[in-house]
């Protein structure tokens, strides 16, 4: 067997053990998931920690990256860390977000800690709050009166109008003096 | 003063001001306030300390109780986690940040988590513009904003409603939330070993109910506001 050959199948079975680590930590994070809704799920932390199993920041780090249906996707396992901390960071990343990073390679196995934080952060930062309330198109009327003298009634008296015409949810009127 | 008894009281003085110590945790009730939306009496911190007595602290003054009293609440409090749950989720910093800003530019009252299939929506409402008696005329919209977790574990359906004041009492870091089956709602911040309880406060936000009759009658089905 010459030496290249002896170099390629080294590196080829340490890193099928170390990818190996991944896939340890994932099948860990499931088993805990499984037991997280049972009513002693408490006592199961509690001794999982006190005899020293598992800690119990590391538990919920687990359960975090358990809950994250792309990283428990088995078919992700070789392109993921194999970091208990890297991967939790991952794990608060919304699962189609998460996917486009892991097609494109900004995750990988190779991803430090300092970046996957960094990614979570940046991601998390852009998100927005939604509402409920549909967006329908808006027509927005200025009305410049010459003195503020009977501004009141006579905004009152198209508000209701326009009330009266279109429903009450869809006026709404700001004065300006 | 105790060491404990003064750290602990110093330290979590904006959540409540009864602390019940045991040899080995604490716990803290929320307090009731003059203004309703500023209570958070539905809510209970439960810590781990050493301490050598089981003892009520009031205000950091130690109360003279029966013993036997003092563990029996503690037991009770205890039995709150010692539940089941429909499920659990993440809620992470920024979620919580942007859920306390939420609640504060509407001004709401309450939140309400609910599984929507297999993840997890908050929608925070102000419930006092739902009430026709106090509803405020004009200019003011029924505002619900939401915000949604994938981050999952959903075992059952469920709909929990929590008070927004309690809420604003949550520290902001990475938190685990597990929606227990007896009503209570468990908050551990990730890297604290802390659990923050909060009560069901059973209400809905009515969205089916509207208020523009125009609105109304061109609407022929309207989902219920529980998925």
């Amino acid at each position: 067997m010459d030496k290249l050959t002896t170099i390629d199948e080294a590196i080829q079975e340490i890193s099928m053990s170390w990818r190996k680590t991944t896939q340890a930590i994932i099948e860990t994070a499931k088993v805990l998931k499984k037991y997280q809704l049972e009513s002693n799920w408490s006592e199961i932390q509690e001794k999982l920690d006190s005899e020293n199993i598992i800690k119990i920041s590391v538990q919920k780090f687990l359960l975090s990256i358990g809950n994250n249906p792309v990283l428990t996707n088995e078919q992700n396992y070789q392109k993921l860390p194999p970091h208990y901390n890297t991967l939790y960071h991952l794990s608060t990343i919304k699962s189609d977000k998460l996917i486009k990073f892991i097609n494109d390679e900004s995750v990988n196995a190779s991803i430090p800690l300092s970046e996957a934080k960094k990614l979570a952060e940046k991601y998390n930062e852009k998100k927005k709050n939604k509402t409920f309330l549909p967006k329908y198109p808006k027509i927005v009327f200025t009305i410049t009166l010459s003195s503020t003298r009977g501004m009141k009634s006579k905004s009152d008296r198209i508000y209701d109008s326009l009330v009266e015409e279109f429903g009450e949810d869809a006026v709404d009127m700001k004065t300006y003096e | 003063m105790n060491k404990t008894i003064s750290e602990l009281s110093k330290k979590y003085s904006h959540i409540g001001s009864y602390l019940l110590l045991t040899p080995n945790s604490f716990v803290i009730f929320g307090n009731q306030s003059e203004e309703v939306s500023k209570s958070n009496d539905d809510m209970v911190i439960l810590g781990k300390c050493k301490y050598r007595h089981t003892q009520l602290v009031i205000n950091s003054k130690v109360i003279d109780h029966k013993e036997d009293e003092l563990k029996l609440l503690n037991s009770k409090v205890e039995s709150l986690i010692e539940s089941s749950a429909y499920g659990s989720f993440l809620l992470a910093e920024n979620g919580i940040k942007k859920i306390k800003k939420c609640i504060k530019n509407i001004d709401a009252t309450h939140l309400r988590i609910h599984n929507v299939a297999t993840s997890v929506r908050i929608s925070i409402f102000d419930y006092r513009q739902f009430l026709d008696k106090s509803r405020i005329q004009r200019k003011v919209s029924q505002k619900i904003r939401y915000y949604d977790s994938d981050n999952a574990n959903v075992g059952d359906d469920f709909t929990v409603t929590i008070n927004a004041a309690s809420f604003l009492k949550l520290p902001i870091k990475d938190t685990i939330v597990r929606i227990n089956t007896n009503g209570i709602c468990q908050f551990e911040p990730i890297q604290d070993d802390l659990k923050y309880l909060m009560r069901d406060q059973d209400i809905i936000e009515p969205i089916t109910t509207f208020f523009s009759d125009r609105l109304d009658c061109q609407i022929s089905l309207a989902l219920l506001p529980n998925s």
